[in-house]
């Protein structure tokens, strides 16, 4: 494990999430995520002005969650963070001080890859959290009290989900020049498109994992006749932390083999 | 044991060769690797810092293979050519940060900041994001990471890139003092005056090959040896060219009243120099600029390949 994880790493991470936490890019993303809690906001108004709304404040916030939270934002947050682990350092000529220190490229990585993705959950769950309580609470403490388990299950499904993105994003980020076109092809081309297709193909997104996971019933229900066969939550949650722990175990291998020539000028 | 061993190493990137079956031995003091651009000198250096792999041949650095090896890194310190920084970082974090990878606690990695920030003249600025930094803060910080640990190898690439006469003085200063101190030292170059101010091991090399070893002295020889070209910027083009026909040593001159410019070959560089000098102080000649082509290593080299 010390191979892994060590002080050492422990300082790139907090490093690496504080650079990260003040940067330009977290604006942007954060206004990302507060767009799910704009729709709640939105509802909300809809329903006080007495416009019909043909959802209950539970069912918007499992709508919300299933069709914008999950597809949408958490891929883009990962996508936007993970991929750019290795290539701003690259971009910002920062690689030649860190890769010349004394702590491993395992280490250096597993820190990196750590504190980024640390970021993307404390950025991810409070979203949620807003979200759910724009949608849920005026129904009553008791409606959040008995939804909030749902809740709960929801934020670990999200962090299964944004480890499982981000391993596949850092490993495209280690190993290719152009990370986010091809991290876009995947999340907007192949996941979207693999939804559509019936049989074998959806299980090869992550999305189809994700989505069986949703502790959403009435959402399962409704949404059966597009996600297709829901596999069992064991399996769902085995095939992502699998996915997780490989992606990431890729993406510091390609790290530890790859040379940096910088410009090759001379 | 030597510092740095290379035995026979060549790198390829794809189809172009960066280094060439390099053999090299470097001991303590101050060694200079001296190239025009092109010549195989960052190639060496990433190769060094373990930065890269050969290609074929052998690079041990204190013993050791140095690519991706902790155990090396603990005793390099880098002075890399890249201009990078991290966006919105004070100096001192920047050095803190890359202490602390060194295995120092925050305590210690922040008093060793201070000390080395101080040491490089970059204590008043060292809570300003780098940003601000001067070019010249900027190479000076560059050098402050690559010394707080107080390396036993130093590296530096192209350190004196972007400096200012006072700058590139007192960075030369600080390169001497560091070899002086008894550990090795590895910078390149591919100004010839500059290294001959911080070191007479030199190691020339060109198009990927080391072209020979030894005492920068003996290659200032060989310089002197072939007409020197010198470039001189006068708002008087014509009262200096006419001055300097007088010189024996000069073997061709010319001059051009639009560029304000005289452009002139002589086969004693030392005593033109001094000439030049006295025609100033005694004929009050303005000389706004003196370049000499020469210098460049491009002209070096081809007086050293070229028959």
């Amino acid at each position: 494990m010390s191979r892994f994880w060590n002080s050492r790493a422990a300082v790139v991470a907090q490093w690496t999430f504080e650079k990260l936490l003040w940067s330009p890019r977290t604006m942007v993303m954060a206004s990302v995520t507060l767009f799910p809690v704009a729709l709640a906001v939105i509802f909300r108004i809809a329903a006080a002005v007495g416009l019909q709304v043909s959802f209950t404040g539970f069912g918007f916030f499992s709508v919300v969650t299933a069709t914008v939270s999950f597809p949408f934002v958490a891929p883009m947050l990962a996508l936007f963070y993970s991929s750019g682990i290795v290539v701003d350092e690259a971009e910002n000529g920062t690689l030649p001080y860190l890769v010349t220190r004394p702590i491993t490229r395992v280490s250096l990585l597993a820190g990196k890859m750590a504190g980024s993705l640390a970021l993307q959950i404390a950025i991810f769950l409070p979203s949620l959290v807003l979200c759910f309580y724009v949608a849920v609470a005026p129904s009553g403490f008791q409606e959040v009290g008995s939804r909030f388990p749902t809740l709960a299950l929801d934020a670990g499904v999200a962090i299964l989900g944004i480890a499982a993105y981000s391993g596949i994003f850092a490993f495209l980020g280690t190993a290719l020049r152009r990370p986010v076109l091809v991290g876009l092809i995947f999340v907007f081309g192949w996941q979207a498109a693999a939804t559509y297709i019936p049989g074998f193909v959806r299980k090869l997104t992550v999305a189809h994992y994700l989505q069986s996971l949703l502790p959403h019933e009435s959402l399962q229900g409704a949404l059966s006749g597009l996600w297709g066969e829901r596999p069992s939550a064991l399996l769902a949650v085995s095939v992502l932390l699998t996915i997780s722990l490989m992606t990431h175990a890729l993406a510091i291998l390609a790290f530890s083999r790859k040379e940096f020539a910088g410009r090759v000028s001379s | 044991m030597s510092a740095v061993e290379l035995q026979s190493v060549s790198r390829w990137y794809g189809t172009v060769l960066g280094l060439s079956r390099v053999d090299l031995s470097l001991g303590s003091g101050v060694t200079a690797l001296l190239g025009p651009n092109g010549a195989g000198k960052s190639t060496l250096i990433r190769l060094v810092s373990g930065q890269l792999r050969p290609s074929s041949g052998n690079v041990r650095v204190f013993g050791e293979n140095p690519f991706a090896n902790p155990s090396v890194a603990a005793h390099l310190g880098l002075v890399p050519e890249e201009e990078g920084f991290p966006p919105r970082v004070s100096g001192k974090d920047w050095v803190c940060f890359l202490l602390r990878l060194h295995g120092y606690g925050s305590t210690e990695s922040s008093q060793r900041a201070e000390h080395t920030l101080e040491e490089v003249r970059l204590d008043t600025v060292a809570h300003r994001p780098v940003s601000t930094y001067s070019r010249g803060m900027r190479q000076r910080l560059k050098l402050a990471q690559a010394i707080a640990h107080h390396p036993d190898l130093l590296i530096l690439d192209e350190p004196l890139a972007g400096l200012d006469p006072v700058g590139r003085r007192e960075m030369i200063d600080w390169i001497k003092a560091w070899g002086n101190k008894g550990h090795s030292v590895l910078v390149s170059s591919h100004i010839l005056h500059e290294v001959e101010l911080m070191t007479r091991e030199i190691v020339l090399m060109n198009q990927g090959r080391v072209l020979a070893s030894g005492n920068v002295h003996d290659i200032r020889r060989l310089i002197d040896a072939h007409p020197h070209r010198v470039r001189l910027s006068t708002p008087t083009p014509k009262i200096l060219a006419a001055q300097l026909l007088d010189f024996p040593g000069i073997r061709s001159i010319s001059f051009s009243e639009e560029r304000e410019q005289v452009e002139l070959e002589t086969k004693e560089p030392e005593r033109f120099y001094e000439l030049l000098a006295n025609l100033a102080l005694e004929e009050h000649i303005t000389v706004h600029e003196m370049t000499s082509p020469d210098d460049n290593l491009e002209a070096v080299f081809k007086y050293l390949v070229e028959p």
